[in-house]
């Protein structure tokens, strides 16, 4: 157990996956067949050593609630806790009123009396494989009032698009923060991971709101960076952002390709579940499966090449599917041809319906619709 | 604390017939279907059943199998007034220490334990049988016979009866005799080894028992006897599932293939009976684009780069490149190096098979549970 809090924030309102958002926020969509987006943040801090998690809920949370509610995460409920924060109020406010802050101010009064140290923001639509304890280390050595968490990309205008991107100068001070609009490849993204004395986190959500109603953190920590001390942290692992359909699709598919999977997945650094008590996955005779994913409790009678199946995933004799994601519970009848879509959960394919999209243009099947 | 039927689940065998598989470990906690313990059957079905108070009674090699079942959140046997209870044998006051002697001596030893729920039926189970069934119906059943006991048969064919405790019955399945192993037998009704009892009437049975120096304190050669030459009303309840008791390495092998059977009568798929069991953090199975698989049972975790045919794969196993799984039962964590090849065999958790082994043949069903086994068929 370490001396910090941890709290996992949701993306901005501006941040969708197309389709996929219009039924839950972007911590609960399937990953790679089995996890949920949450799952790897709430996995960093768990085996970083923090078990008291605070988790903003967002729009539509039904299907994020149930999945904390049920995920075997291993935390220890005398000495720690999984709080779902989620402001009851929230539907006399317009949108633009609902950010992060807003939530996060439900927590000062209770956060004020307990012991600890330190607070870890992280947000719940960005993956990778982070220790928070040489975060908070480091956060300590440097004598920062915030440190951010920052990587080095060489992409930045296809990737990261709509992130925060910063300034950091020689000491490793950030000098400046804006949206990446894509203007050039090399930058510095923030990985929107944030560790701060519980002290500097009462502060700066109560100037937060004494400024505006609409500023969110990033506002206020972009408005206070020349008084206080923003420090960076270089990160150079694996980082991912889910913001739209397409690099929902990319991130799932990259781990097709198990050296990329390698670095977020290793045996020191469990990722947990919820567990859906599926038997293992059935192949049957007729079945051709290359190069994909498949979770528990799927049934295989068709052929995959360059697929992801969510668990209980059926796939009727004689499809042809390809470079394909399937969520959970999702039926194929027989002898369908899907490529380059995702296919939502509780979602009917007929027997031998054509679904075809393209790399760039992917084709999407809406949760629980019958095509 | 009151339960109307607290099951007792008898889980102290070794199997000796299942060799190196149960030479650490109870019968009970041994692997099945690619995912499974054999005693998440009972448990789960209890837990299915409605039933909230679950002894699990252990004995030989117990130190896996009782960590394995105090973990009753894994059944959905934790909340109020519900509990898996590990109940191995004790020293006690007045007795010394006393080791299980028998089925029904373990259960004469827990009468204590099960006085506390004031059961008015106990559900007697083996740890070691695997099955789908909803207890209670059976209680359903025994309530409407008003019997003392009831015992759940199988309809076996006339040549197996030979080799089962055989239950003899009249017109209304009330049992009018039972034979262990008949040579001839009369019937074909074989007893699963799961009873419904009367709680009063039980526990008197079993001190009655246990106070006979003749008395092997077996359920199947003592307590029946008894009850029938007292003239108590014994009840057969038919099943018609599936049902195998895996006591050798032949037909352990058996009841994983019949999982490959499309048609399985099993249905693990199913989500309004499901088997419950431990979840171990892993990501997904990864099937390799050089892979090819027919016919298998694949559980999370799998690389799978190489051949499987025919073949049930536990967590975590690593299939190299160009290596072919033939009809086998391959457990947690086992490696199978690039161009090997194993066929009709039961690996067993963990080890390793070298590149370019050939493990196995048609001819019989091997267990492979130890490295040497493996250099010697290279």
């Amino acid at each position: 157990m370490i001396d910090a809090i941890g709290i996992v924030n949701f993306e901005d309102r501006n941040t969708r996956v197309q389709g996929l958002s219009d039924y839950r926020s972007i911590a609960a969509m399937s990953f790679m067949g089995r996890y949920r987006i949450i799952d790897f943040v709430i996995s960093n801090m768990i085996n970083s050593g923090i078990d008291r998690i605070k988790v903003l809920i967002n729009e539509q949370p039904r299907s994020l609630i149930d999945h904390l509610q049920a995920a075997q995460y291993n935390i220890n409920h005398k000495h720690g806790y999984i709080d779902l924060l989620y402001p009851g109020n929230k539907y006399e406010l317009n949108d633009i009123y609902f950010h992060d802050v807003y939530v996060m101010k439900d927590t000062l009064a209770e956060i004020s009396g307990q012991k600890f140290s330190n607070v870890v923001i992280a947000p719940s639509h960005m993956i990778c494989r982070i220790d928070f304890e040489d975060v908070i280390k480091a956060h300590e050595k440097s004598g920062a009032d915030v440190t951010c968490v920052y990587k080095q990309i060489n992409n930045g205008k296809k990737k990261f698009l709509g992130c925060q991107r910063a300034a950091v100068d020689v000491d490793g001070r950030i000098t400046s923060i804006e949206d990446n609009i894509g203007l050039s490849n090399k930058m510095n993204i923030l990985a929107e991971i944030y560790v701060m004395s519980k002290d500097t986190y009462i502060e700066l959500i109560g100037e937060a709101s004494r400024i505006s109603p609409l500023f969110s953190f990033i506002n206020i920590l972009s408005h206070v960076l020349s008084d206080i001390k923003v420090y960076g942290y270089k990160f150079d692992d694996y980082l991912v952002c889910v913001n739209s359909l397409q690099e929902y699709y990319r991130a799932n598919m990259e781990m097709l390709d198990l050296d990329k999977a390698k670095e977020l997945f290793d045996d020191s650094w469990p990722i947990y579940t919820k567990t859906n008590d599926s038997p293992p996955a059935f192949y049957a005779k007729s079945a051709h499966v290359k190069n994909s994913m498949i979770a528990n409790g799927c049934e295989v009678y068709g052929d995959l090449e360059n697929c992801i199946l969510g668990r209980g995933v059926k796939i009727g004799q004689g499809c042809n599917i390809k470079n394909s994601l399937i969520l959970p519970k999702t039926v194929i009848e027989p002898y369908a041809h899907i490529e380059n879509a995702v296919i939502d959960k509780y979602a009917k394919v007929s027997s031998k319906r054509e679904i075809v999209g393209e790399q760039d243009k992917l084709a999407y099947v809406k949760r629980r619709d019958r095509v | 604390m009151k339960t109307e039927m607290l099951a007792m689940i008898l889980a102290g065998g070794r199997g000796t017939r299942l060799l190196d598989l149960t030479n650490k470990v109870a019968k009970p906690a041994v692997y099945y279907g690619g995912k499974y313990r054999i005693i998440d059957f009972p448990l789960s079905n209890a837990a299915n059943s409605g039933i909230d108070i679950v002894g699990v009674l252990t004995q030989y090699e117990s130190i896996l199998l009782n960590a394995y079942v105090s973990q009753g959140s894994l059944w959905g046997l934790t909340g109020r007034n519900k509990g898996v209870f590990v109940l191995p044998p004790r020293e006690k006051s007045d007795e010394g220490f006393g080791q299980y002697k028998g089925t029904a001596d373990a259960i004469y030893q827990n009468v204590d334990f099960m006085d506390m729920y004031e059961p008015e039926y106990v559900l007697i189970l083996s740890g070691d049988h695997i099955y789908k069934m909803n207890y209670a119906k059976m209680l359903a059943e025994h309530k409407k016979k008003n019997a003392d006991l009831t015992v759940a048969d199988l309809e076996v064919s006339w040549e197996e009866a030979k080799q089962f405790g055989i239950m003899n019955t009249d017109d209304e399945d009330r049992i009018i005799e039972g034979e262990e192993k008949p040579a001839k037998p009369k019937n074909n009704l074989a007893s699963m080894g799961i009873y419904i009892f009367n709680y009063k009437t039980l526990r008197k049975a079993l001190i009655d028992d246990a106070k006979d120096e003749k008395s092997a304190h077996d359920f199947g050669k003592n307590i029946i006897p008894t009850y029938l030459a007292k003239g108590r009303k014994i009840y057969a309840y038919r099943f018609n599932g599936y049902w195998k008791d895996v006591g050798t390495v032949d037909s352990l092998w058996q009841a994983n293939m019949d999982l490959l059977d499309d048609k399985n009568p099993l249905q693990l798929n199913d989500d309004s009976w499901k088997i419950y069991t431990e979840d171990v953090p892993t990501t997904p199975q990864f099937i390799g684009p050089k892979a090819k698989i027919k016919r298998a049972y694949i559980n999370q975790g799998c690389k799978i780069n190489g051949t499987i045919e025919n073949s049930v794969l536990f967590r975590d196993c690593e299939i190299g490149k160009g290596a072919k799984v033939i009809d086998s039962v391959i457990m947690p964590e086992v490696k199978i190096g690039e161009g090997a090849v194993v066929q009709n065999c039961i690996v067993v958790e963990g080890l390793e098979i070298p590149d370019g082994a050939v493990v196995g043949d048609r001819s019989k069903i091997q267990l492979i549970a130890k490295k040497g086994q493996v250099q010697k068929n290279d």
